[in-house]
């Protein structure tokens, strides 16, 4: 192997180029016209251009990769995850243009890919599966045998998918025709297959992973388990190694898992993934692919799961056993999305003003961002994995927690601020949780005031790198951040920044809980400014006074429009919770 | 005018708020023009650690 073409993009293609330079072996990167800055095109050798944004005339553009093959002389392409890591008409194409395929044999693909003949490759395999049915649904009637069978709720799932697509959940019997026509609807527009199965739906159980390492010759490892739980609409956002199962649990998927991997004459890298729910574990699907977070394996094996991936698809033998993987400490993977958690994870594509990563011991970044890096809205909306590394669980949830605080990123809404507070969770601190976790935690989460949304409002990025004003007092020093005010005191006119997020401290405290003619103060305090007159028009929303409480100004506006019939507060009295401060008329 | 929220850490005491809310001020003055005002109608301090909120 002497080059190799990786077909994708951002973090993953920079993260396999970085592993083929220390290999000796050049790299050719492809790109779409939007991609031309990005970083994995810099760092590659060489780099050609696919196409438009869309991915199927970039990074699905079979023929456009086969042919930039050729033309770059690379003899081998490593597909990353994701785009076309799981097509095995992709796979075989390559191997029949006379390139090493850095994957599995394109068969195993197909068997696992097919998600209905997986769970019979594994019946047949010994392992485990989720009660349910090998064989396709024909209809609504027999998905409500199938709930006779296996029992509620029911998960009805489209058998060429994947990622929350094509699954629907029914939890009464009543659920089950609808639920069987919206599954058959989904896997027919992501999948162009309408094929539907059915197994019973687990209630908040585990996701648990098991990275398989195989050779070409029969040789097959794992390098430990991932708990993957920690998911929203089944796209994880925090992992971690070793998982948070019993020992019984721990060693008999294992070994589960090495079977499932020969059944199928595994060879490459791959990942088992379970439902684990008590003391019993269940195949869920398996990913025949470098999967994302790889990382945090690497961190506790000792291993570049990306070389060993190289290695056995060049045909080398793995060359040790599963005795001589040593598993150490603890790693955490956390997934730095561009996406707005405040408003239920809306994925908020544009351009990072201003990037500076976390370092220190244990502590890695997989990224292809720096300032000026524009998220796009034609990929996924991630920016980076943060990955730690420690030498127990504790220290590790410390370091992810410092991690986070040094990560600046500004221009778009991240992730980060709501994985800090997922990382010190109860159920996170206890490692009590299972994959409905994560989205009964987001829902009473409250952002704090970001600097990303004053950014998003159209703040440059000088503008909030000087953000930080360096006060001394005394000799002591204090930093000193303004959070609603553009630097320099201009106030932005633009109706974004009027949407920006206010401090969730300050949010309860300017509510208009007035009513009627009387403008009231909605906490006890002292009255630190009237703002209006006898005889003043005021607007709805308009400022009348100010409050202070608890050390902080809290502006009272109109609840309405009207004219100021009397003004009862007086600056510096102090006013009772719901005590008028101004009348209209 | 809406009040300006200030997050400084560590979180300062009256007499170190009012020091650093007069050179805030000054800051302001020094960048004023015609079309910006001098300084906010007033601050506002936001009570939490500017560690929390950094992110």
């Amino acid at each position: 192997m002497k080059k190799l073409l990786v077909a994708n993009r951002g973090e993953i293609a920079l993260r396999i180029m970085r592993t083929a330079r220390e290999l000796g072996i050049a790299t050719v990167a492809v790109y779409s016209e939007p991609d031309r800055s990005a970083l994995h095109v810099g760092y590659a050798d060489e780099a050609y251009l696919l196409g438009p944004a869309a991915p199927a005339q970039s990074y699905l553009n079979v023929e456009k990769l086969l042919d930039i093959a050729r033309r770059s002389g690379a003899d081998s392409v490593h597909p990353g995850y994701g785009f076309l890591a799981e097509n095995a008409t992709f796979a075989r194409a390559v191997v029949a243009a006379g390139l090493t395929w850095v994957g599995p044999h394109a068969d195993a693909i197909d068997a696992m890919g097919d998600k209905i003949r997986a769970r019979q490759a594994m019946v047949a395999a010994g392992v485990p599966v989720v009660p349910g049915a090998t064989t396709p649904l024909a209809d609504a009637e027999d998905a409500l045998r199938a709930a006779d069978e296996f029992g509620l709720p029911l998960a009805l799932k489209a058998s060429g998918g994947g990622g929350g697509k094509g699954l629907k959940v029914a939890r009464t019997r009543d659920e089950i025709t609808s639920a069987f026509a919206t599954a058959q609807r989904e896997a027919e527009a992501y999948f162009k297959n309408p094929t539907i199965y059915v197994e019973r739906y687990l209630d908040n159980p585990k996701h648990v992973e098991l990275q398989i390492l195989a050779d070409k010759h029969g040789n097959v490892v794992h390098v430990g388990e991932r708990d993957c739980s920690l998911q929203r609409r089944h796209q994880k956002l925090y992992e971690e190694t070793p998982a948070l199962v019993s020992e019984r649990v721990r060693e008999r998927l294992r070994a589960a898992g090495i079977r499932a991997a020969q059944a199928i004459a595994y060879d490459s890298v791959g990942t088992i993934e379970t439902l684990v729910s008590g003391n019993e574990f269940f195949f869920l699907e398996m990913n025949t692919r470098i999967q994302v977070e790889h990382t945090i394996s690497e961190m506790t094996s000792g291993l570049d799961l990306i070389a060993e991936q190289l290695r056995v698809a060049a045909g080398e033998p793995l060359g040790y056993t599963q005795s001589d993987i040593a598993f150490r400490g603890h790693a955490i993977e956390v997934r730095v999305n561009a996406e707005d958690p405040a408003q239920n994870f809306r994925p908020a594509p544009g351009t990072i003003a201003a990037y500076r990563e976390p370092a220190g011991l244990g502590v890695r970044v997989d990224a292809a961002a720096v300032a000026g890096t524009t998220i796009s809205a034609d990929y996924d909306s991630m920016i980076a994995k943060l990955i730690v590394w420690a030498p127990n669980r504790d220290a590790a949830r410390a370091r992810l927690r410092r991690a986070i605080d040094e990560y600046r990123i500004v221009g778009v809404p991240t992730t980060l601020a709501f994985l800090r507070a997922l990382n010190d969770s109860d159920a996170v601190v206890r490692g009590d949780y299972g994959t409905a976790t994560l989205e009964s935690f987001a829902a009473t989460w409250t952002p704090p005031g970001s600097s990303a949304a004053l950014a998003g409002a159209g703040v440059s990025a000088d503008a909030v790198a000087n953000d930080v004003i360096r006060v001394e007092v005394n000799d002591k020093l204090f930093a000193v951040r303004i959070v609603d005010a553009l630097p320099g005191g201009g106030r932005s006119s633009t109706g974004a920044r009027k949407a920006a997020p206010k401090p969730s401290a300050a949010r309860g405290r300017n509510g208009r809980a007035s009513s009627g003619n009387d403008v009231v103060s909605p906490m006890h305090g002292v009255v630190v400014e009237v703002s209006v007159s006898a005889g003043d028009e005021v607007r709805e929303g308009q400022v009348v006074a100010v409050i202070e409480a608890m050390k902080m100004m809290n502006e009272i506006r109109a609840h309405r429009a009207g004219a100021v019939a009397a003004v009862v507060a007086s600056v510096g009295s102090t006013v009772e919770a719901n005590a008028p401060l101004v009348t209209l008329t | 005018m809406k009040p300006e929220a200030i997050i400084a850490r560590p979180v300062p005491g009256p007499d170190e708020l009012a020091a650093i809310l007069a050179v805030l001020s000054a800051v302001y003055e020094a960048g004023a023009s015609k079309e910006q005002p001098a300084k906010p109608s007033r601050w506002r301090l936001a009570m939490r650690d500017y560690e929390a909120e950094n992110v």
